[in-house]
Order: structure tokens, then C-alpha cells, then sequence
């Protein structure tokens, strides 16, 4: 075929360029001495004959050269040589090459880095079969968006939404898994039957739960994940089928999933063991309480807007606070989150890459107009235009794939980076690594700043405007061109250069305001610590109650423990859900139910974390604390339920409930109930007495305003799982040992988990906040980094060039103080204009930063002044180094340089 | 199978010569241009300087390929031959060449009378 002779001749000329340049000698040498033996022929004498032929054929080399052009070797031949050339011209101006590299690199790096990060998180699509297809459920009132939705909205939605979706939940449930040597903590993952089959994804060993498997009180049923497979049980292929202990009971193993799988990961909390909702008696009934994480797949044919218009539907009937029933694309909600805040980042890794481009840039023109002279003389020796702008746009070229080269390292130390800050909020990050497109990217972006670097300084170059040797050796001020370029590099960096740092220091400051604000309760010293009852062994309210009332109990008598206090979720950690409930004698309209924190905790709680009383009494000695007291022996004896749960229940309000609930009547007596209790068929009794106020706690975040919240004691509502805060003495992890010590003491099966720190958990919830802060700080200061390089390089470069025009103002009675005026001023001046303008810029888009930052106070004055007046400093400061240089000039020096 | 311009017609012209002189039998450069020489009663006389390159043109578009050979008198050369690719080529510019000439003939008679 005819294309496979023309490549195949094509490689061979191309890529055996000796060989082919042997074959064109031989082939010439053959026809000469044809031509030769022709001539003998024709009866010439050797000689003659000879000196004939070669005279016909005419000048061999010629043709060869014809032929090379054709066969198209010359420009790979140049190219080389080029690329040769410019690396010795590179190596003899290492400070050059260096810092041109240097610049490029970390602005491709940072830019190429925060790419990935968002391509990564934001753009690869979630490991399931056409995850497309999968979308996610929630309510939605206003802004706010509740993803945790209680088992009866899973019951009506399963209803609903039959035609058109395939639902999967999870709800996280840790459980203490039982294996050879130990009982650990998995997370346990409760799901439905049809769940993990709707994700589309085969499991490696077993079978995944049939939906027949999932009833109510039906065996206990799980699939593992290839974690828990290969790290607790060696990876043992005989475990499909049979059985392990799970929360002391034992539990089949119908399946193992392949490795990576993690659902709900990766936009939650990866699962690590799957078990069914049936077994677990889950209450689809309940309107309260443990809620689930609802997706869907869609039924073939089906799109989003027939499921939110069913959705819509189903909101019109149902009367839940927490707003309407939407669907949106699976990891929609996290996504939009992290995306806001990476794009900000991206564009904070922009503007360094921008200030890089002008350096390289500024470096190059400058380079040129140092060499003009000498580029003037190759041209009056010969070489072409076009020749010498190849010659640059070779050095240019190699200085580009170097600056990208470099950027690679500088993007995957920067991921690395990013990931050793490890933040809990930006879901998917351990996955982030610099792959192709990360590398397509960065060439690319290299290229685009090799080309503008190649047409800026090679403007001087173009034929007709080229350097004549006469025009340019004499020439007193030169480059105006050159001088306009360094101009706008001073405005353009100092204006960037002030963006990033007060972004930085707006965050920094944040972050300040942040760790300085009072939760309304003491944190330090608080060791932290969950227990989960399993509902197999402890199946009633009377028997958890009375379990927690011993483990209140003993965690307090641990020598070194001050104060322990139970509660169900640890304030200001950003875990549980809001109560909808109602005042007595009061009751709102249906679906305008108000809302607010609702925590079961033991009496010590207030005192525990010394959060102070207002009014009343707080819950200690509370009726409940009593019973449970009472029930002691019961636990021990195993007859759990002994005790009466009758009587007044009581609460305690904080102040910012009765602010917002009972401004105008007295609080203490009110009485409260939940929303479940006001049911046609209940006769009320799960009513609460406000019998005190506290101040008010962060119980939410820290970072947010005190919501309104309700305490009850926990023999009221004994959740399953309890938080142990225990106030120490000294340092709160070092009684981790003695506090696991009594769990095992009063049930060898409950594993203990979450041990910390409490100031280590709220701390980390400033993680984010310290994630942003930290690279925007990194991305200031590689920007002030390049900034003062750059503008200290142009202000040198333009002393150089300008030596001579000061040395005769000063031979004509400038004083140094003059020129040094002259020359700072200037830089001075366009360094103010681009400080006006990046305050201009903070002053229109800082509030964007809010995204970024829990305990943002908006744009400060002060702050943004302060950078100002250091960028504005730092800018005159580059200036005026290389300024005292030019003042010091000694007139007769300089002149007798020419 | 790249379609030829007019700007192509002389180089045109060289290459159609020495792909018609190889669809006889495959022939090395100097046969080429004795051939074309001989045929033509020397009335077209081809350069060397615009065989030579003509022939790594040709061979580089695909219409021919070349090996070595041995000559009559026991001489290494290189020998050129059509490819199935050329030889369509070549029947494809001959009717372009003949529709040309005619062309060519039938304005020339008319400027003539």
C-alpha cells in the first residue's frame, strides 16, 4: 500500500540521516563514473573524460543539499544544533537560566498542583457504574440542606419514588468486630437490601445481600470490605459464607467487596462494613433518631426532574420542618462545597503562575537587550533574521521545558504538602496525584508562557526593526521599550503580589478570631470517648439507661478524672441533628414546627464542662439520675428494666432558647414536647419541664452562634450511643487505658472509640480553615518571593542600561541623593498605583474568602493597610538596592566604558 | 493521491517522465536519464540536480521504492521500481497529462489560424 511505502521511506530519511547521506554518495559516485565510461567511450582520455562528467553533473553537493531540504533532515538538524547552541549560551549565564527556571517552575507548580486537586475532587466522576445515574436526596429549607434523613422519610420515599429509583442508604453504625486476637472497631455501615446491588458494583468474593435477607429481626447478615478482609482476617477466602462476631452476636458473612470500595465514600466517610437494616431493627416508623444518607439510582428512562417533581409531590403532603424533599446528582452537595473553595484557590494559584510568566518574561526581553550588541554583529557577519530568531526561540524553548520539568517537582511536592495538612472537609484527597492531564498541563501552560516570553523579546529582532551594529552601540538611554515592559512588570507584581498576601492575612486573621472565640464551655483537659450499646443485648431504654448510669459512675471514680458527664454527641464537633418540638399550650402549625438542640446528657454535664447556671436548678439529682441509681444492682443482677421510668421529665433550656423561643414569659416551668408525641394516638407523654437556663454553648460549631438547645437527662432518651467527656487533671489521652479498662469491666464486648483530645477534635474542625489559610499563605509568599526578585532584576537591568546616563548626570552636577530619587521614585511610583489597584481588587472580591473560612469577619481595614504599606516597602526596598548602585556611579567610570 | 497544483506542472512534468519510464521495468538513476534521453532522441535532457531529488521525492510520497541491485557489468546501484501506489498514480497523470496536451493543441490551433 502506498502509505506504508511513504512512511516507511519517510523514517528511513528521517531517522538514518547517515545512511541516507551514504546512499546519495554512492548513487552520485555511480552515475559519474557511468557518465565516465560514456565519455571513454566516446573515445576522451581518462582524464578528460573524467573532468567532463563531473562538469556535466555539476556541483554534487548542491543536489545533496536540494535533497536534504526536500527530505525535510534540515530543521531537525538545525533544531539540534540550535538546542546545543542554546544550552552553552544557558550554561555561560547560569544565574540567568537559574532564576528563569526558577520563576516558571513555581508558578506552573502551584497552578498545576491546585489542577489536580480540583480536577481530582471536583470533576472524576465517583467510582460506581454510571454514577451519572446515582443521585442523592435531601431536604431543603432556604439554604440550609439536611442530608441525614430519619428511617420514616426512607419508608414514605421507598413508596413514592418506586418507578423511579432504585434507593440505597447508609447510615454509619460503628460495631466491635470480633476477630482472632481482639475485638476492634469497624465502621459498620447500615444499608438496605437493595443498596449495595444499586451501586453496580460486583463483589470480589460471596454475594451481595439479597433483598430477602433484609426483614425485620431476620440473621444478622454482612459483606466486608477487602480492608477488614485482608487486615483482620488474613484475606481468608473460607470466611464467605460463614460467620464472625459482631457486637457479640454472631453475624454472616455473605461477602467480601473488591478493594477501593467504600461506600458511602468518597464524598462521606468511607464504610468499612456493610450490614443490613432489617436485622438491625431499624424503626421505618421513625420520625426521629438515628436518620440515614438516602441515594437512588435511576429507573432506565427516567431523569432527575420526573424525581424531583415526585419529590415535590410528597413535600406537599407530609408536614417535616426540615424542609422539602430535592434530589440532586450524587456528591453534588460536598462538591459544590469544596469546588467554591478550590476555584478560589486556583485562582489564588493563578496570579503566582501570572507573576512568574512576567518574570520569565522580564528575564528574557532583558536578556535580548543585553545581547543586542552582540546580535548585531552576528547579523552584520551573515546570519539571517530568521536564523537568529530561531536561535533565541531555542534558548527560549529550552528554558521552558526546564521551567516545566521543574514545575512537575514543585506540583507533586505541593500535593504532597497539600495532603500532609490533611483536611477533613475536601473529601477525595489521598487520591490526588500528578498524573497526565496534571502533566498535560503544566507543558501547556509552560508553552503558553515560552510563547509570550518568545514574542516579547524577539520583537526586537524582527527584520527591518532588527539591530543595526551603528544604531545601537552608541545610543545613550536604550530599550524604551524594554523600560516600559519593567514598568508594568513593578505595577503588575505589586498589585498581585498584594492580593495574595492580604487574602493570606484576611484567613490568618480568621483563623485568629476563631481559636480566640469562647465556646461557652472548657475544652482543655476533656478526654473524649463513644460507647455503643448493640440492641441485641440491650434492647430497652431502661436497660442502656441503667448501663450508663454505672459507666457515669465509675468513669468519675478513676483516680486522675476530675469530672465525667455523658451526652449524646460532644458540643461544637458539628455532629447531630436538630429536634423539631413544641411548647405547651402552644402549638404551632403543622409544618412550622420549631427547631432546635436537643442532647440527652447526665447531670454532670454543666459542671463537667463548666458551663454556668442562669436560672433554676441544673439536672443533677434529677429524677431519672435517681431510678437509674436505683437500678444498679439491676445490671449487675442482668435483669435490666427494673426500674420505673414514670414522672416529670425535666430540661434545661440555654439562654439563647429562651431568647429566641420564651421571650415573654417565664421559662422555668414551660413545658416541652417532641414532635412524634402530638400524634392523635399518643397521649403526650413525652413532655419535658424547663426547671433551669444555662449560658449558652456552641453546641454546633465554634465557629457558629450558640443555637438554641435543649438538655434532658439521658434516662429520659438512653441513646445507643453515649460520648464519655471526662474532665483530667493532666493530659486527657493518658487515661485512655484506665477509661477502656471500665467499659471492658462492665461489658468484655463493647470496644471503646473516638478516644481524643476534645481540644484536638475542635481543632481539627478548623482544619479547613487551616488548609485555605496555609496555601494562600504558601501562594503569598512565593508571590512576594518572585515579586522582589523580579522587580530587583528589572531595576538592576535598567541601572545597567542606564549607567551612563547617570554617570553624565552626575559629571553635570546631579548629586547622588538625585539619582537615587530618580530612579526609586519611579519604581516607587508604579508600585503605588499597583498597590491602589490590589486594593481596589480586595476591596470587591475579599469577601469571596468568606467561603473559605468558618469565623470569617469580612474584609478588615487594618489588615488589608498593614499588607499594603509591607508590599508598598518591600517594592521600594527591591528598588532601591539596585538604585544605590546606579547613584554611586562614578562618572569617569561609566563614560570611559564605551 | 495529493492533488497536484499548477504550480506543480514542470516539476510535474519530471516526475511523470520518470514514472512512466519505471512502469517499463525498474531502473537506476543513470538508466532513468539515459532512458528518458534516448527515447525522447535527446531532445529532453534531464539534470542530475533534478532527477536525484525527484526520485527521494517520489520514493517519500509512497509511488516508488528502491533496493540495491547489481548492473550488467557487476556494478552495486540502486534500482527504483512502481509501487501498486505509483503505477495508479501514473495511469491517473497520464490522463491528466493527455487531457492537458490536447487542451494545450486545441487553443494553440486556434491562436495559429
Amino acid at each position: 500500500v502506498k502509505w506504508v511505502h511513504a512512511v516507511r521511506a519517510r523514517i528511513g530519511l528521517l531517522l538514518r540521516p547517515r545512511a541516507a547521506e551514504a546512499r546519495i554518495d554512492e548513487e552520485f559516485r555511480f552515475h559519474v563514473d557511468m557518465m565516465v565510461s560514456e565519455n571513454l567511450r566516446a573515445g576522451m582520455a581518462p582524464a578528460e573524460a573524467r573532468r567532463q562528467a563531473l562538469l556535466a553533473f555539476g556541483g554534487a553537493d548542491r543536489h545533496k543539499e536540494r535533497m536534504r531540504d526536500e527530505r525535510g533532515a534540515r530543521w531537525l538538524g538545525d533544531l539540534i544544533s540550535d538546542s546545543g547552541y542554546a544550552l552553552r549560551t544557558l550554561r555561560r549565564a547560569p544565574g540567568f537560566a537559574a532564576a528563569a527556571v526558577v520563576t516558571l517552575a513555581i508558578g506552573l507548580g502551584v497552578t498545576t498542583a491546585i489542577g489536580s486537586v480540583l480536577h481530582t475532587v471536583v470533576l472524576a466522576p465517583a467510582p460506581y457504574a454510571e454514577p451519572d445515574h446515582v443521585v442523592q436526596i435531601a431536604r431543603e429549607r432556604g439554604e440550609r440542606r439536611t442530608l441525614v434523613l430519619p428511617p420514616a422519610d426512607v419508608a414514605r420515599l421507598r413508596e413514592a419514588t418506586s418507578e423511579f429509583l432504585t434507593l440505597g442508604v447508609a447510615r454509619f453504625n460503628d460495631v466491635a468486630l470480633g476477630t482472632a486476637e481482639s475485638t476492634v472497631r469497624v465502621r459498620g455501615t447500615v444499608v438496605t437490601g437493595s443498596t449495595l446491588s444499586m451501586l453496580g458494583v460486583p463483589p470480589l468474593l460471596g454475594r451481595l445481600p439479597a433483598a430477602a435477607d433484609d426483614v425485620p429481626g431476620g440473621a444478622c447478615v454482612a459483606v466486608l470490605s477487602f480492608a477488614v478482609w485482608s487486615e483482620h482476617f488474613a484475606a481468608d477466602p473460607a470466611l464467605v459464607g460463614g460467620s464472625v462476631r459482631l457486637n457479640g452476636m454472631p453475624c454472616t458473612v455473605t461477602g467480601v467487596m473488591p478493594e477501593g470500595f467504600a461506600y458511602p465514600a468518597p464524598y462521606f466517610a468511607p464504610g468499612e462494613l456493610w450490614l443490613l437494616a432489617g436485622p438491625e431493627n431499624t424503626d421505618w416508623s421513625a420520625e426521629a433518631g438515628p436518620g440515614f444518607l438516602v441515594f437512588g439510582r435511576l429507573a432506565g428512562g427516567r431523569d432527575l426532574a420526573e424525581v424531583r417533581a415526585a419529590l415535590g409531590v410528597l413535600s406537599a403532603r407530609d408536614e417535616s420542618t426540615a424542609g422539602r424533599l430535592t434530589a440532586m446528582r450524587w456528591a453534588a452537595p460536598s462538591r459544590e462545597a469544596s469546588r467554591e473553595r478550590l476555584l478560589i484557590l486556583l485562582a489564588a494559584a493563578a496570579l503566582v503562575l501570572v507573576i512568574g510568566y512576567v518574570n520569565f518574561v522580564m528575564l528574557q526581553l532583558a536578556r535580548t537587550v543585553d545581547r543586542r550588541e552582540e546580535l548585531a554583529t552576528r547579523r552584520a557577519l551573515g546570519a539571517t533574521p530568521g536564523r537568529l530568531i530561531r536561535l533565541m526561540l531555542a534558548e527560549t524553548g529550552v528554558l521552558t521545558i526546564a521551567g516545566a520539568l521543574g514545575g512537575l517537582v514543585v506540583a507533586k511536592w505541593s500535593v504532597d504538602l497539600i495532603i500532609a495538612l490533611r483536611s477533613f472537609m475536601i473529601p477525595r484527597m489521598e487520591e490526588v496525584a500528578i498524573g497526565g492531564g496534571a502533566t498535560a498541563m503544566c507543558f501547556g501552560l509552560a508553552a503558553l508562557g515560552g510563547a509570550v516570553a518568545a514574542a516579547v523579546s524577539g520583537v526586537g529582532l524582527v527584520p527591518g526593526r532588527g539591530p543595526g551594529v551603528a544604531r545601537f552601540s552608541r545610543s545613550v538611554t536604550r530599550g524604551r521599550g524594554g523600560r516600559h515592559f519593567g514598568r508594568g512588570l513593578v505595577l503588575v507584581e505589586t498589585t498581585l503580589t498584594l492580593i495574595l498576601l492580604a487574602g493570606a492575612a484576611l484567613l490568618a486573621q480568621s483563623y485568629r478570631n476563631l481559636s480566640a472565640l469562647d465556646p461557652g464551655f472548657r475544652s482543655t483537659g476533656v478526654l473524649h470517648a463513644r460507647v455503643a450499646l448493640p440492641q441485641t443485648r440491650y434492647p430497652d431504654d431502661a436497660s442502656r439507661a441503667a448501663f450508663y448510669a454505672v459507666l457515669e459512675d465509675r468513669v468519675a471514680s478513676v483516680p486522675g478524672i476530675r469530672d465525667a458527664a455523658l451526652t449524646w454527641v460532644a458540643p461544637g464537633v458539628g455532629a447531630g441533628a436538630e429536634q423539631s418540638f413544641a411548647i405547651a399550650g402552644r402549638e404551632p402549625a403543622p409544618g412550622m414546627w420549631p427547631t432546635t438542640v436537643w442532647r440527652p446528657v447526665s447531670g454532670g454535664y454543666f459542671r463537667a464542662l463548666d458551663v454556668p447556671l442562669v436560672r433554676g436548678r441544673s439536672l443533677e439529682g434529677h429524677r431519672g439520675a435517681a431510678a437509674a441509681a436505683a437500678n444498679r444492682g439491676a445490671l449487675d443482677s442482668g435483669s435490666a428494666g427494673a426500674a420505673a421510668m414514670g414522672g416529670p421529665r425535666e430540661a434545661v433550656v440555654n439562654r439563647a432558647f429562651v431568647r429566641r423561643y420564651l421571650q415573654d414569659t417565664e421559662p422555668l416551668g414551660q413545658r416541652l414536647h417532641l414532635v412524634p408525641s402530638v400524634r392523635a394516638d399518643a397521649a403526650e407523654p413525652e413532655a419535658w419541664t424547663i426547671v433551669g437556663v444555662v449560658e449558652d454553648v456552641r453546641e454546633e460549631y465554634v465557629y457558629r452562634e450558640p443555637p438554641p438547645a435543649v438538655y434532658v437527662h439521658y434516662s429520659d432518651q438512653p441513646r445507643p450511643s453515649m460520648v464519655v467527656l471526662a474532665r483530667t487533671a493532666g493530659s486527657p489521652l493518658a487515661l485512655s487505658q484506665p477509661l477502656r479498662e471500665v467499659v471492658a469491666g462492665l461489658d468484655p464486648d463493647l470496644p471503646v472509640f473516638g478516644i481524643r483530645d476534645l481540644d484536638y477534635i475542635l481543632r481539627s474542625e478548623y482544619d479547613l480553615n487551616r488548609l485555605g489559610m496555609a496555601l494562600l499563605a504558601l501562594f503569598a509568599g512565593a508571590a512576594l518571593v518572585l515579586a522582589i526578585a523580579g522587580i530587583y532584576g528589572v531595576v538592576s537591568h535598567q541601572v545597567a542600561q542606564r549607567l551612563r546616563e547617570m554617570g553624565i548626570r552626575i559629571a553635570l552636577g546631579a548629586k547622588p541623593a538625585d539619582v537615587l530619587r530618580l530612579i526609586v521614585g519611579e519604581s516607587g511610583r508604579f508600585a503605588a498605583i499597583g498597590v491602589v489597584g490590589g486594593l481596589m481588587v480586595v476591596g470587591t472580591v475579599g469577601h469571596l474568602l468568606g467561603a473559605l473560612t468558618p469565623g470569617w469577619t469580612g474584609v478588615s481595614r487594618g489588615v488589608v493597610a498593614a499588607v499594603a504599606i509591607a508590599v508598598a516597602t518591600v517594592a521600594v526596598g527591591a528598588a532601591y538596592l539596585p538604585a544605590r548602585r546606579a547613584a554611586s556611579a562614578d562618572p569617569l567610570e561609566t563614560l570611559r566604558q564605551e | 493521491m495529493s492533488p497536484r497544483t499548477s504550480r506543480d506542472a514542470l516539476r510535474g512534468s519530471l516526475d511523470l517522465l520518470v514514472l512512466n519510464t519505471l512502469s517499463l521495468e525498474s531502473m537506476h538513476g543513470w538508466g532513468i536519464s539515459q532512458h528518458i534521453q534516448r527515447i525522447s532522441e535527446g531532445s529532453l535532457e534531464v539534470n542530475q540536480g533534478s532527477l536525484y531529488p525527484a526520485l527521494q521525492r517520489l520514493e517519500k510520497e509512497g509511488l516508488i521504492r528502491s533496493e540495491w541491485g547489481i548492473t550488467d557489468n557487476s556494478r552495486r546501484a540502486r534500482y527504483y521500481e512502481l509501487t501498486s501506489g505509483g503505477r495508479r498514480a501514473l495511469r491517473h497523470e497520464l490522463d491528466d497529462w493527455q487531457r492537458f496536451a490536447a487542451g494545450l493543441e486545441a487553443v494553440l490551433r486556434e491562436s495559429a489560424t
